[in-house]
C-alpha cells in the first residue's frame, strides 16, 4: 500500500467521521469539519466528548444560555468563564460519583471497620486496633467530604433554578434587572468554592493534616 | 497504645479515593477489550489478504486467558494470601479493560507501521508489538488490582503471567507465520 | 461582566497571546489546558506547529534551493502533524490502562502544546540553518547540526510533558511517557522515513517529492544490519539510472 493510498484512506475515515459528526450536530463550524477531515484522532474525541456533558453542566450551560437572552445578560459571565465554571461543575458531579462508589465498597464501611478495632482491642491487639481506629477516623472524613460535595452541589442546583426563575421575571420586568446581580455573584461564587473542596480533598490524600485541621475549622 | 503517633503523617492512611476512576470496570472498557483484539487482527488480515487472523485474534486472546484464570485463583488461593473470588474475577475484569484501553491507543500506530510498510513481516512485528505491549501493561495492572502481600503470591503472578504471554504469544506467531507464508 | 476566574483570566481563543503564554510561562499554560477549554489550545497550536514547521521546511529545504523549499516546507509539518495524530492517543490511552485518570482532550492538549513549543524552538534555529548555508557547511555537516537542533527541540517538548504529569502523580505516568516516546519515535520515524527528502545536496539535479517507497525505516534498518552480516538479499546495489 502506497503512502498516497493511506492518505486518501486518511482523509476518506476523516470525512466519514464529519459527515457523522455534523449529522448528529456536533460539528459546529467549518474549523470544526477542517479539523475533522485533517487532524481526526486528535479532534473526533473531542468533538464527540463535548456531547458527553453531566446533567448539572449541562444544566448550568442551559441556564446561563436562556438567561442570556434576557435583560440578565449584563451580569452573566463571559463565555469563557462559563465553560470554566460548567467544566468545575462537573468536576465535582464526577468527584461525588466517584466518592459513593468508593464509600458504597464492603471495605469502607465504617460499622464494619469499627467492630474490627473493637475486637481486635479485645484480643490484646493494640496496636492494630489503633490503625484501625485510623482507618475509622479516615472513614468518617471521607463521608463529611462526600456529604460537603453533596451540599454544595444541591446549593448550586437551587441557585440554578433561581437564575432561571430570575430570568423569567426580569424577561417581564426588565426594571428589576439590575437586583439580580447578587444572585449571579453568588452562584459563581459557589461554583469557584468548589475548588476549595478539591484542594481539601488533595489535602486528605495526602494525608496533610495541618490543612485538614485548618480546613475543618474553617467549614 | 499506637505504634504510630496521631501527629505523624503515616497516622492518616492515603485515602485511594481518586483510583475508584481505576478500578470501575464499565461497558465501554469491555467493549474495547473485545474490538482491540480484532482490530489487530484486521490489520494482519488486511496485509495478508486473508480473513483468518480477523477471527483468530480474538480467540487467542479470550480462549487463553479463560484457559488460565482458574489456574491463577487456585495457585494465589494456595498461598494463602488471595483475595476473595468475587475481588478476583473483578481484577481480571479490570485487567481485561486495560488490556483493551492500552490498546485502543496503539491499534492505529500499529495500523499505519503496517500499512506504510512493504514486508508482511513488518506487519506482523507492529501488530506483536501492540498485542504484546497492551498485554504487558494488563498483566502490571492484574497485578496492582490483586494487591497481593506475599512474596509468594507475587511469585505466582509473575509465573502465571508469564505463561499466558507464553502460550498466547506462541499462538499467535503460528498464526501470523502461518499468514504470512 | 463578573466571574471570570483567575486562572482563565482572558479568554483563551486561538490567538498569538495563547503562542505567547506558551513561550514565556508554560506553568500558566499547564494550568489552563486543566481548566477546560481545550478546543481553541488545540486549534491555535495545530495552526503553530503547521506554521513553525513550514517555515523549518523551508529553511531546509533553501539549502538545496529551488523547489526544494516548497517540498521541505509541505512536508516538515505533515511529518510532525501525522505523527503527533497518530501517536498521542497512546499517552491516554496507557496512562489509563495503568490507572491513571483518563482526560484524553486535555492530554491530547498537553502533546500538541508541547510539540508546539518543540516546534517554535526550531523555528528560533531557522538562522542557524541559514548561516549553514551561507557559510557552505558540507553536507554531513548540515546533517549532524539539524540533528542536533531537532534533538534539542524533543526533549524541550518531552521536558514540558513529563513535568505536566509529574505535578499530577497519577499511577503510571513515568510508563505513559514511555509508551508514548516508543510510539511517537516509530510512527514518526517510519513517516518521516516515507516522506524523505528533506535536506537535499545542493548539486542534487532532480529531486523528487517523495522517493519511491523501497520498504520501511525497520526493513531498512535490519536490511543493513544484516548487510554488515554478510547477509545480502540480491547480488548487487542497482547503479543510477537502472
Amino acid at each position: 500500500m502506497t503512502l498516497g493510498n493511506i492518505g486518501i484512506g486518511y482523509v476518506a475515515v476523516g470525512a466519514a467521521i464529519t459527515l457523522v459528526a455534523t449529522a448528529i450536530g456536533r460539528c459546529r463550524s467549518t474549523g470544526d469539519a477542517l479539523m475533522l477531515l485533517g487532524m481526526w484522532p486528535l479532534w473526533a474525541p473531542l468533538t464527540l466528548a463535548r456531547a458527553d456533558t453531566d446533567h448539572r453542566e449541562q444544566e448550568l450551560l442551559g441556564a446561563l444560555a436562556r438567561a442570556q437572552a434576557s435583560p440578565l445578560a449584563s451580569v452573566l459571565p463571559d463565555a469563557e468563564s462559563a465553560r470554566v465554571l460548567a467544566t468545575q461543575l462537573r468536576e465535582a458531579s464526577v468527584r461525588l460519583v466517584d466518592l459513593d462508589a468508593v464509600l458504597a465498597r464492603p471495605d469502607f464501611d465504617p460499622a464494619a471497620a469499627e467492630a474490627r478495632a473493637t475486637e481486635l482491642m479485645a484480643r490484646g491487639a493494640v496496636a492494630a486496633a489503633a490503625t484501625t481506629r485510623l482507618r475509622v477516623r479516615t472513614l468518617g472524613q471521607l463521608r463529611t467530604l462526600r456529604e460537603r460535595y453533596r451540599r454544595e452541589l444541591d446549593e448550586v442546583h437551587e441557585l440554578i433554578a433561581q437564575l432561571v426563575t430570575q430570568a423569567e421575571l426580569v424577561r417581564l420586568q426588565p426594571a428589576i434587572a439590575h437586583t439580580s446581580g447578587e444572585l449571579v455573584r453568588e452562584l459563581v461564587t459557589r461554583v469557584e468554592g468548589l475548588g476549595d473542596l478539591f484542594a481539601y480533598q488533595s489535602a486528605l490524600e495526602s494525608g496533610d493534616l495541618e490543612y485538614e485541621t485548618a480546613a475543618s475549622r474553617s467549614s | 497504645m499506637s505504634l504510630v503517633s496521631e501527629a505523624s503523617p503515616m497516622a492518616v492512611p492515603r485515602v485511594p479515593v481518586a483510583a475508584v476512576e481505576a478500578t470501575r470496570v464499565t461497558p465501554r472498557t469491555l467493549a474495547l477489550a473485545a474490538i482491540g483484539p480484532v482490530a489487530i487482527g484486521g490489520i494482519l488480515a488486511v496485509k495478508v489478504g486473508a480473513l483468518g487472523p480477523l477471527a483468530a485474534t480474538p480467540a487467542i486472546v479470550f480462549g487463553v486467558v479463560a484457559a488460565t484464570s482458574p489456574a491463577l485463583y487456585i495457585a494465589i488461593a494456595a498461598t494463602g494470601d488471595a483475595p476473595p473470588l468475587a475481588a478476583v474475577v473483578r481484577a481480571l475484569a479490570v485487567a481485561l479493560g486495560a488490556f483493551g484501553l492500552a490498546l485502543a491507543g496503539l491499534v492505529l500506530p500499529a495500523a499505519f507501521l503496517s500499512l506504510s510498510s512493504v514486508a508482511a513481516f513488518t506487519t506482523v512485528v507492529a501488530c506483536s508489538c501492540a498485542l504484546g505491549g497492551a498485554a504487558a501493561l494488563a498483566m502490571r495492572r492484574l497485578s496492582s488490582e490483586l494487591a497481593t502481600r506475599t512474596f509468594a503470591a507475587s511469585v505466582v503472578i509473575f509465573v502465571w503471567a508469564v505463561a499466558t504471554f507464553g502460550v498466547a504469544g506462541r499462538l499467535w506467531w503460528n498464526l501470523a507465520s502461518e499468514v504470512v507464508s | 461582566m463578573i466571574g471570570t476566574l483567575d486562572v482563565s483570566s482572558g479568554p483563551a481563543r486561538v490567538s498569538l497571546g495563547t503562542i505567547d503564554l506558551l513561550l514565556r510561562d508554560r506553568d500558566i499554560m499547564l494550568a489552563r489546558i486543566r481548566s477546560g477549554n481545550v478546543a481553541a489550545i488545540l486549534r491555535t497550536m495545530i495552526a503553530t506547529i503547521a506554521v513553525s514547521m513550514a517555515i523549518v521546511g523551508a529553511a531546509l529545504g533553501s539549502y538545496r534551493g529551488d523547489e526544494q523549499i516548497l517540498y521541505a516546507a509541505i512536508k516538515l509539518p505533515l511529518v510532525l502533524l501525522g505523527t503527533a495524530a497518530l501517536s498521542a492517543p497512546a499517552l491516554t490511552a496507557i496512562g489509563a490502562a495503568l490507572g491513571r485518570r483518563s482526560r484524553l482532550s486535555s492530554d491530547l492538549a498537553l502533546v500538541m502544546s508541547a510539540l508546539a513549543f518543540g516546534a517554535l524552538l526550531l523555528a528560533a534555529c531557522t538562522p542557524l540553518i541559514m548561516l549553514g548555508r551561507a557559510i557552505e557547511l558540507s553536507y554531513h555537516q548540515m546533517i549532524l547540526a539539524t540533528v542536533v537542533m531537532f534533538a534539542i527541540a524533543g526533549l524541550a517538548a518531552l521536558k514540558m510533558i513529563v513535568h505536566a504529569l509529574s505535578i499530577e502523580q497519577g499511577p503510571g505516568w513515568r510508563s505513559a511517557i514511555v509508551g508514548l516516546c516508543t510510539v511517537f519515535v516509530l510512527v514518526g520515524g517510519q513517516l518521516s522515513w516515507a516522506l524523505r527528502p528533506y535536506l537535499v545536496r545542493p548539486r542534487t539535479p532532480d529531486v523528487p517529492f517523495v522517493r519511491e517507497v523501497e520498504g520501511s525505516l525497520f526493513e531498512s534498518v535490519t536490511g543493513a544490519l544484516q548487510s554488515a552480516r554478510g547477509i545480502y538479499s540480491r547480488d548487487s546495489a542497482p547503479l543510477p539510472g537502472d
